[in-house]
């Protein structure tokens, strides 16, 4: 009687210990635990979408600075002039680039013509709703020691810089290269 | 009595409570889950069509414009293009101030030695051709875009100096009936060969 009485209180105990449930701080350190992982896991999402987002605005932004290229080439090659701009009208590739302020504001695609003024200062993002593109010239002159003389343009630089606003970040896709008539 | 009640507590089964709040945890917690993925998913194809759309007609505007550019000497209406043994080519660029050839969906040109070749609108793509070089229709773009609005036209701005050729297209990506991306191709080119 004796032995089952101590027999039956050892199962008690350690059927007591068995159905222990959990501390506060075991509960505290599981949920701390499980709320780094999921901070992390929406962290790394967040990432991705915005990188996502901002590799798609790249691939277009490219797109828009290759067609402004390729309207610039056509340009160059169906009237490249060489004089220097001096006043209106402008006739030209050449004299379009020399103008006094040398940045423009291409914001139409398909590109519809060269911008009315010469300058950059107020293009806005209106290029399919969020991107602008803006081209900035230089003029290389021939060697002032030959003929025809300084001021006959047979090279020109462009910069051309396509940027877009993303959480108030400013991104931009550049494109540079060099016009020659020699080509 | 007392170890009885509890291997009886041990042995019991989820509550109903328990059960409804797990379930609920998970009507709320996969939703959301899948949401983002199918998020993730839909940006990722955007960016696939984007990149194929570009890659496509990247590629297709520099084949045109390095082939023509390099090897076009005459432009010629296939329409009015003589057949015989030695066909009188006619280069049908107009010569400034006429206007402009109206855009037409093909370009048929000759090269030096009078070899011909084209570029024409057809399925959805544009193809190329040169028959002495058993080159018939082949497809510069495949089935995952689809180009539309062709119009090739050209110029000269006096007799002796090259023709203008212009190139002008939209390649396009469409899925389930709808365009997805579509990106406008445009450029212009004088013959070096003329």
């Amino acid at each position: 009687m004796h032995n089952l009485s101590k027999y039956l209180s050892l199962i008690y105990c350690k059927m007591k210990k068995m159905l222990k449930s959990f501390s506060l701080i075991e509960v505290l350190i599981f949920v701390s635990i499980l709320s780094l992982f999921f901070v992390t896991a929406a962290m790394v999402i967040v990432a991705v979408l915005q990188n996502t987002t901002t590799n798609q605005n790249k691939i277009i932004a490219t797109h828009y600075a290759e067609e402004l290229r390729s309207w610039l080439q056509s340009e160059k090659e169906t009237n490249w002039g060489g004089e220097i701009y001096i006043a209106p009208p402008i006739i030209n590739f050449t004299q379009h680039v020399s103008q006094p302020l040398t940045d423009f504001c291409f914001n139409t695609s398909p590109v519809a013509g060269w911008p009315l003024s010469a300058g950059a200062s107020n293009c806005g993002f209106s290029l399919d709703n969020g991107f602008r593109r803006i081209a900035t010239f230089s003029a290389i002159f021939a060697d002032p020691t030959t003929s025809p003389g300084g001021t006959y343009i047979n090279q020109v630089g462009v910069n051309i810089s396509v940027e877009w606003m993303d959480r108030g970040r400013l991104y931009s896709s550049p494109l540079k290269t060099v016009f020659s008539i020699w080509e | 009595m007392g170890v009885n009640k509890n291997i009886k507590k041990r042995n019991s089964s989820f509550t109903l409570i328990e059960m409804i709040v797990v379930v609920g945890i998970i009507a709320f917690v996969m939703p959301v889950v899948f949401s983002i993925v199918f998020v993730i998913f839909q940006q990722q194809a955007r960016i696939y069509n984007l990149q194929e759309v570009k890659r496509q007609g990247d590629n297709t505007i520099n084949t045109i414009q390095n082939t023509v550019k390099l090897y076009g000497s005459k432009i010629v209406d296939p329409t009015a293009n003589p057949t015989g043994t030695f066909p009188t080519i006619i280069d049908i660029c107009p010569q400034f101030p006429t206007p402009s050839l109206s855009p037409r969906s093909y370009l048929f040109l000759y090269d030096k030695s009078n070899t011909a070749f084209s570029y024409v609108f057809k399925d959805d793509s544009i193809a190329s051709s040169s028959p002495s070089n058993n080159i018939i229709d082949l497809m510069l773009t495949n089935k995952k875009v689809v180009i539309s609005n062709v119009k090739f036209s050209c110029s000269r701005s006096n007799q002796f100096s090259p023709a203008v050729v212009g190139a002008e297209f939209d390649v396009s990506r469409i899925i389930n009936g709808e365009t997805a991306v579509s990106m406008h191709y445009n450029t212009r080119f004088k013959l070096t060969n003329y």
